[in-house]
């Protein structure tokens, strides 16, 4: 079994009963009066990805700083529970949790020209979180640093170890923050959109890349992205989000072959008929913060919504190995 | 790099002809030598002699720009604008009214000068940051509310006051350290205390505030995040990632007037009895003696367009993304 699970580590064959790396269980997160995040639950089993899916505003970058931690008390108020290795994150003090974050959870961000500091080469950029959480020596970090650039793709590391970002390629300073994230192996990688900032060309090598390093290290890893196809292909499971609430959660094929919630749906129809990479798939847009509907709150767009759907919330259930919110799963 | 600082000091010599130019009309074409010598001498009783008197006595009986009756190249050279203005060039700044050599004065005088500015600057450049640094650190609490209060406090306040409150109190009530006077070497420590201290404090309101808002601005930027991402203490990413990259706006603002600290200040100067360049200006302005307050506007010309070009040149030390060509 163990073997299985190392050859392929996808979610199909890890079994149930293994303890899940992270558990969000009705994590909602508000800014004042608005609920960004709203009853939000997922698991994810260690070796695991999961792709988020979900038009702009969703709240998926939102959720990825919660779970880092860099969204908290006092500047959004959370409820519920984010259990990472059996640690409640939620209330965790500050200076535990930075000896998670860029150690056991690693961040990428989308826009690595502006997420790179202009003033320190990628060498020392790499090499901060080695000192910070690893305690490695100068010399070292510098080894160890240039390792790193050479796992995510970096050709002639040690020239490039003392370039500045301004001196790489948008796709080489990708690389070098992919490196960043994985410097102390993080059991968790969260991808904010890795590769949307990017050309078309260099996209897939990129989300190629993160898929092979976090494989390599047997971590797991949430990926938010955009297209809903791509999550699929690149992901053991899918969940889709709509204005802060997870709408269906489950295996990508099984997400992909047969959408149950409406939403996916239309994501899917939109990937399907335009084979375009913007999300359109419905009329309208998520509605704004303080306006949120009672009911469902994608009940205004949705071509099924019936009377109960404007009033009453649906509760998400566990149909076909997954959980879907809606009134009328058919 | 070598290129460029000598294209640039290339660059500086129009600008440098046209300040002297500027300063020739304004101290020899709007200000004549006769109106000179009428306000030397009084307003009253004045012969047209004892102003021709007063012009020869000074150099200043040649004609502005062209010497008619002298002969082949001395019909240019001998004339106010090549003797007073060109002369300049070379630093050749002439005498005062005193009789001391102008230029000599100022090689003395430039010493203690330097011995207050530059301690107000070093001091105070630290000091703000440090200040501004605290403020960000607790942004949006009322430590930084009161932080931004005092500044504005602060920088409303009339630099005098700070002179006159230092030497009441820390002088005269506390007797703490001498109201004014000077002396070089180590024992002058005590007569430069007093003056760069009230400096420091007269400039800490404007200087930190204003770095506050670049801070801030560095704050809301995407590689902080990052560095919070790494786990980092949030002094290292202020100290570290947020501070290294505010200090481009800083110093690059700061350097220029790094050569005029050469010339002093003014005020605080003629208030501590600091025998430098700014009490030397002040003093030749209420002498009104002109060929001091001419070399002294040509001199800060001068070592501005050199603070500029400073500038230039530390936008390549301090941002490894600038690079002169
Ligand atoms: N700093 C903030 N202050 C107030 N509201 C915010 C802030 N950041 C995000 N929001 C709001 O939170 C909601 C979720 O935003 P979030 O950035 O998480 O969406 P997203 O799914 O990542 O979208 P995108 O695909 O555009 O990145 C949005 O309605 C947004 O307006
Ligand atoms: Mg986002």
């Amino acid at each position: 079994m163990d073997t299985a699970v190392a050859l392929n580590p996808r979610a199909a064959d890890v079994p149930e009963s293994r303890e899940p790396l992270l558990e969000v269980s009705d994590f909602s997160l508000r800014r004042g009066q608005a609920v960004v995040l709203d009853g939000v639950n997922l698991a994810l089993q260690p070796g695991e990805t999961l792709g988020l899916i979900g038009e702009s505003g969703a709240g998926k970058s939102t959720l990825a700083m919660a779970l880092i931690g860099l969204l908290r008390a006092p500047e959004v108020q959370l409820e519920g529970s984010l259990c990472f290795r059996g640690t409640e994150l939620t209330r965790l003090r500050e200076a535990d949790y930075r000896r998670l974050r860029g150690n056991k959870i690693g961040l990428i961000f989308q826009d690595a020209t502006a997420a790179l500091n202009p003033c320190f080469t990628v060498g020392e950029q790499i090499a901060e979180p080695l000192k910070r959480h690893l305690g490695l020596s100068k010399w070292d970090r510098r080894e160890r640093a240039a390792e790193l650039m050479h796992s995510v793709g970096i050709p002639e590391p040690r020239l490039r170890l003392d370039a500045y970002p301004h001196e790489l390629s948008g796709g080489m300073q990708q690389r070098v923050m992919i490196a960043i994230a994985l410097a102390c192996n993080p059991e968790l990688l969260l991808a904010d959109e890795p590769t949307s900032a990017l050309d078309v060309t260099i996209q897939a090598q990129i989300m190629e890349l993160i898929l092979d390093r976090v494989r390599e290290l047997n971590s797991s890893a949430i990926f938010v992205l955009h297209d809903l196809a791509l999550g699929a292909q690149v992901c053991d499971r899918i969940a889709v989000m709509y204005a802060g609430q997870i709408v269906e959660e489950g295996p990508s094929e099984r997400v992909l072959a047969s959408p149950l919630h409406p939403y996916t749906r239309g994501l899917k129809s939109c990937v399907v008929e335009l084979g375009s990479r913007r999300l359109e798939p419905i009329p309208g847009q998520i509605p704004p913060l303080d306006a949120m509907p009672a009911g469902c709150r994608f009940a205004p767009r949705c071509p099924k919504a019936k009377a109960i759907c404007g009033e009453q919330r649906p509760q998400a259930e566990i149909r076909d190995g997954r959980q879907v919110a809606c009134w009328f799963i058919d | 790099m070598f290129a460029y600082i000598l294209r640039r000091l290339l660059y500086a010599i129009p600008i440098l002809i046209g300040v002297n130019l500027l300063t020739f009309a304004l101290f020899f074409v709007v200000n004549t030598p006769d109106d000179m010598a009428r306000l030397q001498l009084g307003v009253k009783h004045v012969t047209p002699e004892a102003i021709e008197r007063w012009k020869a006595e000074h150099g200043y009986d040649k004609p502005l720009l062209v010497n008619a009756e002298a002969e082949g190249a001395a019909q240019f050279t001998d004339t106010i604008f090549f003797k007073h203005s060109a002369a300049m060039f070379a630093f050749e700044f002439g005498k005062g009214d005193d009789g001391r050599d102008i230029a000599n004065e100022i090689q003395t005088r430039m010493g203690p000068s330097l011995a207050i500015a530059l301690p107000v600057f070093v001091i105070g450049l630290m000091v703000n940051i440090t200040f501004a640094l605290l403020m960000v650190f607790f942004r949006a609490t009322y430590l930084d509310l009161w932080g931004v209060v005092l500044c504005v406090v602060l920088m409303s306040i009339s630099g005098l006051f700070y002179i006159i409150a230092g030497q009441y109190f820390i002088a005269k009530l506390w007797n703490l350290l001498p109201i004014s006077g000077f002396a070089g070497g180590i024992d002058g420590l005590r007569f430069i205390l007093l003056p760069v201290l009230v400096s420091v404090v007269a400039g800490l309101g404007s200087g930190a505030r204003w770095y506050r808002t670049i801070f801030l601005e560095e704050i809301g930027k995407d590689y902080v995040r990052t560095a919070r991402a790494k786990g980092l203490s949030e002094v290292r990413v202020l100290f570290r990632h947020v501070l290294k990259n505010g200090m481009i706006p800083i110093l690059t603002g700061a350097v220029v007037v790094l050569p005029l600290l050469f010339m002093g200040s003014l005020i605080t100067e003629s208030f501590f009895g600091i025998p430098g360049l700014g009490s030397y200006t002040i003093d030749a302005i209420q002498a009104q003696d002109f060929a001091v307050v001419r070399a002294m506007v040509f001199l800060g010309s001068f070592l501005y367009i050199v603070g500029l070009i400073l500038t230039d040149i530390s936008y390549s030390w301090v941002d490894p993304r600038v690079r002169l060509q």
